[in-house]
């Protein structure tokens, strides 16, 4: 049994501090030590979610004057009511005072409005979106089913996100910051100075992050990593540990980051576990004419749809029932695990005829997981393997394979070399395959035992992607690891590898 | 050397009292402030002021808290033999 109740008075206490006892603010001080800041939470009985009055939250105009309150549905009756504060035993919990709100970084509802069915509600939001940017017209039956997710995003385990991707003018930055700006509690991130601040903010908000022109090249190997542990842990329901100093001392905070999250860049990130987590829309330059500025239209079009969204989210949170869909949707099974997981949210919330669009987007999805997954440095290597057995038809030496990846990589343009030795690591420890030295006398070679273990082979085949469908010329890229070094020369004493490096040369490498 | 080693340590003793004890002004200070009607601070102002001036708000409240309870300085039991911290453990928790 809850032990909530209704606050009596829903005014703050109007004493001014030069008449209150000393009683009074030592009342007042544990008051405070027991007032809890949260920007949503759930009971039994209620939902309550943070909410902004007096003025539209992102009117494009920055300022105070903004009231933070929240709004309160009542499961059982399917009421709301605007409250300054809940308490619950001898907690209270009051709404997340923030900059980010006076700002315009955070985009919040201010109330609940009518939507109709889901059905009407999805209808404007797709006009919403195109109006202001143009995308695929499988795009634009997805996205507004991707909005209706953010807005019910905790009862998933795992989160997809969306990429716009594009050359400069491409309209990739209107387009993110559109669909960013009617998602759930919605942070536009792009700012934040450090990793640090990005993390804080997920955790405290466990809203949609926007980060605009966000590009993994060019920033050091430590914060690279750091970024990537962020981003795939945000997908399903893992902290990210956190090492942070408090005084003197160092404590281990975890963070809850898991949220949706949408990202602008001009190029794919690299990285093939992230990438694979990721919905990419291609941004091309506008066919049509799309407004140029943003104006107030924009700004009280959003906060309608934020508000009907709301309404939404409270009617239909309690709705969503995932054990009938434990085992994935039977039209999604031929899909790569990988491709269900980031899909099955948006099929699960879409009509009949956006199920039909989204099952022929999941194909172009597919390719796209199993092709950044052979632009890895394993893929490549696997591919390799694969052209070379199924032409020869025999197990291929280790030595072919360094020297054909190796060639790969001076025509892409890169500087070190991969060793027999880490080759040989990668294919027993990541690939799984087992080498054994074959021959007689000097003519011994390390091979790779693929007939050992075929039924190996034939699933790294459809993991990979194997065959292509592409022409014979096409060479893919082989991207910069950056937890890979070389443990090894190979015996040539020109060569350098990353542990014979400055610091400043290996840094130089992810410019590439 | 000894007495050297004397001068040194009257030295540090007399800033080490003046830093404490300017540290206990300090606060009683901004207690005073805090507490003059003409601000008309209420409760929630408080928290503002913390945040605009960086300092913890548990800290200002306990400096509202001291004056309150020592609306002159010369009442405290210890007289100046106390340090800030000290007076938040014994008064004002």
């Amino acid at each position: 049994m809850s032990d909530y109740k209704e606050p009596a008075d829903e005014l703050l206490d109007e004493k001014p501090i030069s008449e209150a006892t000393e009683k009074d603010v030592k009342s007042k001080k544990e008051k405070k030590e027991n007032t809890v800041y949260v920007s949503q939470m759930k009971t039994p009985r209620f939902i309550v979610e943070q909410i902004v009055t007096s003025g539209t939250s992102g009117t494009g105009q920055t300022g105070s004057g903004r009231e933070h309150k929240f709004l309160k549905y009542d499961r059982e009756k399917s009421t709301t009511k605007i409250v300054n504060k809940i308490e619950i035993g001898k907690y209270t919990y009051k709404p997340l005072e923030s900059e980010l709100i006076d700002k315009n970084s955070i985009y919040l509802p201010s109330g609940v409005k009518e939507y109709g069915s889901t059905d009407d509600l999805l209808k404007e939001i797709k006009e919403y979106l195109t109006f202001y940017f143009e995308v695929s017209p499988t795009m634009e039956k997805m996205l507004p089913n991707y909005v209706l997710f953010t807005w019910v995003f905790e009862k998933f385990p795992f989160v997809p996100y969306l990429q716009f991707m594009g050359r400069t003018s491409t309209g990739k930055t209107t387009a993110g910051e559109t669909v960013a700006s009617i998602c759930y509690k919605a942070v536009d991130a792009t700012g934040a100075a450090s990793q640090s601040a990005i993390f804080r903010i997920a955790d405290k908000w466990g809203g949609t992050l926007f980060l605009d022109e966000f590009d993994l090249r060019g920033i050091t190997a430590e914060s690279y990593n750091s970024m990537v542990s962020f981003l795939k842990s945000g997908v399903s329901n893992r902290a990210v540990l956190r090492v942070e100093v408090k005084g003197k001392n160092f404590e281990v905070k975890p963070y809850m980051v898991k949220s949706p999250k949408i990202f602008t860049s001009e190029k794919m990130i690299n990285d093939a576990g992230l990438q694979s987590r990721t919905i990419i829309i291609r941004m091309e330059k506008n066919k049509r004419r799309i407004p140029l500025y943003k104006l107030q239209d924009y700004w009280e079009k959003g906060q309608e749809l934020r508000n009907k969204l709301l309404l939404w989210r409270l009617e239909n949170l309690d709705k969503i029932d995932l054990t009938e869909i434990e085992y994935g949707f039977p039209e999604l099974k031929h899909l790569d695990g990988r491709v269900q997981q980031i899909l099955t949210p948006i099929y699960y919330l879409s009509d009949k005829k956006g199920k039909k669009e989204i099952l022929e987007f999941a194909k172009e999805q597919e390719e796209q997981t199993k092709e950044e997954r052979r632009n890895s440095e394993e893929g490549n290597i696997f591919t390799i393997i694969y052209e070379s057995y199924e032409k020869e038809g025999v197990q291929p030496p280790l030595t072919l394979i360094t020297e054909e990846l190796n060639k790969e990589r001076q025509n892409m343009g890169y500087k070190t070399k991969r060793s027999e030795r880490k080759v040989s690591e990668i294919v027993r420890k990541i690939l799984g395959f087992e080498t054994q030295r074959l021959g007689r006398g000097n003519n011994r070679v390390t091979t790779v035992m693929i007939e050992k273990d075929l039924d190996k082979y034939e699933e790294l085949k459809e993991y990979y992607g194997l065959p292509l469908s592409l022409p014979e010329t096409y060479v893919p890229p082989v991207p910069t690891d950056p937890d890979v070094k070389n443990t090894g020369t190979n015996g040539d004493d020109s060569v350098k590898t990353t542990e014979d490096m400055e610091e400043e040369e290996i840094e130089r490498l992810f410019d590439e | 050397m000894n007495k050297l080693l004397s001068e040194l340590k009257q030295i540090i003793v007399e800033f080490d009292f003046t830093h404490r004890w300017s540290e206990i002004e300090k606060f009683w200070t901004l207690g005073k402030e805090l507490n003059d009607s003409k601000w008309h601070l209420k409760e929630d102002d408080i928290a503002q002021v913390a945040d605009y001036m960086e300092i913890d708000e548990e800290e200002l409240w306990d400096a509202i808290l001291f004056f309150k309870k020592f609306p002159d300085l010369n009442m405290l039991p210890e007289g100046k033999n106390v340090s800030w911290h000290g007076i938040r453990e014994a008064y004002l928790k």
